[in-house]
């Protein structure tokens, strides 16, 4: 044991790094992800697996897009997690293959869905409500379940999304979206789900 | 281990029960349901995980439980809805415990409050509240997050017992305004006797606001509630006692205005009370996130020390914190976090006395006793996480605590005839530095095996350095299965209370020979979740050493001390803190919950067996005081929805165990059960409107507490129980 000795240096280091920390800060806002990847893709996969359209769209693998923000390292982060999560997970009866994109566009990510013939669309944080609202709209006719990794992608932008209420996660889906992009969920999960029209 | 299994067999049935129910309904989306219910964890690891793979066994009590439950306190829900901790109430107050060990008189130091991750124990005495003092309005409530055993890896001293975090809502949960109205009311029985001006006994108001907005183009929110808690009566009969002439004067000393000289007790009609108002807000703008909290607990109850029933007698606190919070993804791999606190804290306790017994010498007529303390702290905490693989499976934390106190405190004994104090005794005005720096560190190898071991070194200027372990693996080897096994250390620094209190009539401070008290734990726990029901097996065993005493000093220590002038010369025994106890301790939980039918019946069960002896100098290992070595609880609730209200019954119960002063007296508490009833839902026809009626019964009438002086036949009494109490409440949201 030894008495606390040299604590004004030890202060200084301490009070450098939080200057760095409340400089260096990103260009945009960061936003907590409520709900843990390893449980939020879990979930996911759980939901399209009551999708009665998930099969036709899937075939004989089930592609998931994960979107993320150009130059956000969130974003990145979390795409990059979720991508994690979801590597070697089978989703009804047919391997899960992820591919993680810088979304540009709506229109480009809606070619880019029929390209890859991707049967889930998956949004990682750093996209504003607007960018959201815009993908919404470009994903309208498109055959793919869109999922966000914040509560509020759903209501701008994505079909399912997952929230963190008292401790416990909460499935949230927009069920117009639903029906514009072709998701047909059971009535069972909706039960479960807070519903947004 | 026999009794691990004669313990988990009701409740293995009840899950066994629910299961073909959860198969059944597989193809009903149980399995979604299941996963839906899984509680999440953030204090144990620092990072939001599912309890299940968290690095302590962890519980999550959540603000649907609190609501259904009609759960008021913290000390209530652990008691109702939690597995492994234990409270235990004197009047208003609760003592906590965890898993057999309960530290009486401990004001809460060996376990870790914290609100949305800002400590709260305060660095006098390391006071943290598990009652109405713990003054967070419980309205903003989230969630409540337990985690048992030694936690010190990441947060220092007085993570002991284990770790209590409150996690507030965010504004999106919280939208709107919001205003709460509720009452208690404790009607004549038992011990309780019947006064109009006590219905009701209690009640409590509340206001806040939760709201989302955007400013310079970043996304913001708040969230603040006030709230303001009373609580006076009821009155209790304390049979009436000889205690003798005063040793000072001789003559029979008065303890209060309608008892005959020389004896305490009478009717408590006076001195029963609490206020407790308290204010949070918490306000998140882009990167930055500032949390602030005021608060004041004044309490009392008829049997406080001095004369009895004396409304000036009382203690008093107050809470200031403030803290900022920046956090920053600065790559894919490197996240930055800085935090920055500050916080006041005072507490007074007034102690009212017409015995010269218990005054200064000169000092015949009585006096006026008060303890002062105060602190006051700021510091910095920057943490960062590299997750080196990007990817979640390989991540390191990093993290320093520095911290700049300053104590203060001083004794007075006012007298009465002059009200003037001969001057502060026992004072001490001093500044401390903390440093403490921690390191985690995450695996997953593979999807089946989670690794996470780490450390924590703690400089403290009061008593020196330390190091607190960690170690845990969690194994994943069937579908719904985890196997965790955990080896961790803790540690309790001694307070400033502990080291300087000085009282020369009794007492010699503890000096700064003292140091902290320690434990370490090893345990090993099974957890096995059919669709939406949970079932968890736990065995644990814990060591404790060095826990501070305040011990009678030897006549030689006395007689040094009397010549020295530190100790009165008419003082017969002296006292001193040291670190002489030891604790050994073993046992296990099993618990059980889930829901069916959709979410609409939520229930659990819960039962926690353990052996604890403590070791003194001198001693054969005994029981500790006030700590059950068994207790369990159940729980039901039904959401009949469609305007119809949820209907809720929960029970807890615990063994007999020894009173407060045992073993000095060998008196042990009847085994205590207590139910509760709750009706909650909407007021039909007013939009926003809700309500909730409790009512809560207690067969035995007797706490774990001495109650005054021993009884003229020789018996000791304890603190009463109410054995009937309701609660009425409203609240009423609008939307902004």
């Amino acid at each position: 044991m030894s008495n606390g000795r040299g604590m004004g240096k030890r202060g200084l280091i301490a009070a450098v790094i939080l200057v760095l920390g409340l400089i260096v800060h990103p260009s945009g806002a960061e936003e907590d992800v409520a709900v843990p990847l390893p449980l939020q893709m879990e979930l996911l996969l759980k939901v399209a697996a009551y999708d009665r359209n998930l099969p036709a769209r899937a075939r004989d693998t089930v592609e998931v897009l994960i979107l993320t923000k150009n130059g956000d390292a969130q974003s990145t982060h979390v795409a990059t997690q979720a991508g994690r999560a979801l590597d070697g997970k089978r989703l009804a009866d047919r391997p899960v293959h992820v591919v993680i994109e810088a979304h540009v566009d709506g229109a480009r990510t809606a070619k880019r869905i029929r390209e890859l013939r991707a049967a889930i669309v998956y949004a990682a944080p750093g996209f504003s409500d607007d960018e959201m609202t815009a993908l919404g709209r470009s994903l309208d006719g498109v055959d793919v379940l869109s999922a966000g990794a914040l509560a509020r992608f759903v209501q701008t932008g994505v079909v399912v999304a997952f929230d963190l209420v008292s401790g416990k996660p909460k499935l949230l889906v927009h069920i117009k979206r639903a029906r514009e992009q072709n998701v047909d969920l059971s009535s069972k999960v909706l039960k479960l789900a807070k519903v947004i029209e | 281990m026999r009794a691990l299994w004669r313990a988990a067999t009701p409740l293995l049935a009840l899950s066994f029960a629910a299961a073909p129910v959860a198969a059944q309904e597989s193809s009903d989306a149980t399995d979604l349901e299941g996963l839906l219910e899984t509680p999440v964890v953030s204090a144990a690891s620092k990072t939001a995980e599912s309890v299940s793979i968290a690095p302590a066994t962890s519980i999550v009590l959540t603000a649907d439980d609190l609501k259904r439950y009609g759960i008021r306190t913290l000390d209530e829900a652990i008691n109702f809805l939690a597995y492994g901790m234990v409270t235990e109430r004197n009047f208003q107050a609760a003592e906590i415990g965890s898993r057999g060990v309960l530290l009486t008189s401990d004001f809460g130091a060996h376990v870790l409050l914290m609100v949305d991750g800002n400590i709260v124990n305060e660095q006098w005495g390391a006071t943290a509240y598990f009652d109405r003092g713990t003054t967070i309005p419980f309205d903003i409530i989230d969630h409540i997050e337990l985690v048992l055993g030694p936690g010190s890896v990441l947060y220092g001293s007085n993570a002991m017992l284990g770790i209590v975090h409150i996690v507030t809502k965010r504004a999106k949960d919280y939208a709107g305004a919001h205003l709460v109205a509720e009452t208690e009311l404790v009607p004549p029985g038992g011990a309780v006797v019947s006064r109009a001006s006590e219905v009701p006994v209690s009640a409590r108001v509340a206001g806040g606001i939760g709201k989302e907005f955007r400013l310079f183009d970043h996304p913001g929110e708040v969230v603040f509630e006030a709230e303001h808690f009373q609580q006076f009566g009821p009155t209790y009969d304390f049979p009436l006692r000889n205690v003798g002439p005063d040793s000072v004067t001789g003559a029979p000393r008065q303890y209060s205005p309608g008892a005959p000289p020389g004896y305490w007790g009478g009717r408590g009609s006076e001195a029963y009370y609490t206020v407790a108002p308290s204010a949070y807000l918490r306000a998140r703008l882009g990167d930055f996130e500032l949390g602030a909290r005021a608060a004041l607990y004044k309490r009392t109850d008829p049997t406080d020390s001095g004369n009895f029933d004396d409304p000036n007698s009382y203690e008093i606190d107050r809470f200031l914190h403030v803290d900022l919070k920046h956090t920053a993804t600065l790559s894919p791999a490197f996240r930055l976090s800085t935090r920055l606190y500050g916080d006041f804290y005072d507490y007074r306790q007034y102690w009212r006395s017409n015995g010269a017994e218990d005054c200064l010498p000169g000092q015949d007529s009585g006096c006026l006793w008060r303890l002062y303390g105060s602190a006051r702290w700021v510091g910095l905490e920057p943490q960062a996480n590299f997750d080196w693989l990007e990817d979640g499976r390989f991540v390191t934390l990093v993290g320093v605590d520095g911290r700049v106190r300053f104590i203060r405190s001083d004794v007075n004994y006012y007298d009465y005839r002059t009200n003037t104090s001969p001057g502060a005794i026992g004072a001490y005005d001093l500044q401390e530095k903390l440093l403490a720096a921690y390191v985690q560190q995450t695996a997953w190898p593979t999807d089946w095996l989670g690794l996470n071991a780490g450390a924590r070194f703690d400089d403290d200027q009061r008593f020196g350095t330390h190091v607190s372990p960690r170690a845990a693996a969690s194994v994943l080897p069937w579908k719904g299965g985890t196997v965790k096994a955990t080896y961790s250390e803790a540690f309790r620094a001694p307070t400033a209370f502990d080291i300087y209190y000085y009282d020369p009539t009794t007492q010699l401070p503890g000096g700064s020979g003292l140091g902290p008290e320690t434990v370490r734990s090893v345990e090993g726990s099974v957890e096995e979740r059919f669709g939406a029901q949970t079932l968890t097996m736990g065995v644990f065993r814990s060591w404790w050493s060095g826990l501070i005493l305040i011990q009678q000093i030897s006549d030689a220590d006395l007689q040094a001390a009397i010549a020295s002038g530190r100790i009165e010369s008419t003082t017969q025994a002296a006292y001193q803190s040291r670190n002489v106890s030891t604790v050994d301790n073993w046992g296990y939980n099993v618990a059980v919950d889930g829901a069916l039918v959709g979410g609409k019946l939520h229930y659990g069960a819960s039962f926690t067996e353990a052996i604890a002896r403590r070791s003194d100098p001198g001693k054969r290992p005994d029981l500790l005081a006030v700590a059950p070595n068994a207790f369990g609880n159940v729980r039901l609730a039904y959401d009949l929805s469609g305007g119809f209200p949820t209907l809720a019954v929960a029970a807890h119960w615990m063994s007999r165990r020894p009173i407060d002063d045992y073993p000095d007296t060998p008196v042990f508490a009847p085994q205590l059960f207590e139910v509760r009833g709750t009706i909650s839902g909407a007021v039909p026809r007013v939009s926003g409107l809700s309500y909730r009626v409790t009512a809560n019964y207690v067969p035995t009438s007797r706490g774990a507490y001495r109650a005054g002086p021993t009884l003229d036949s020789g018996k000791t009494e304890l603190v009463p129980n109410d054995p009937l109490r309701f609660g009425v409440g409203l609240a009423y949201d609008l939307p902004l």
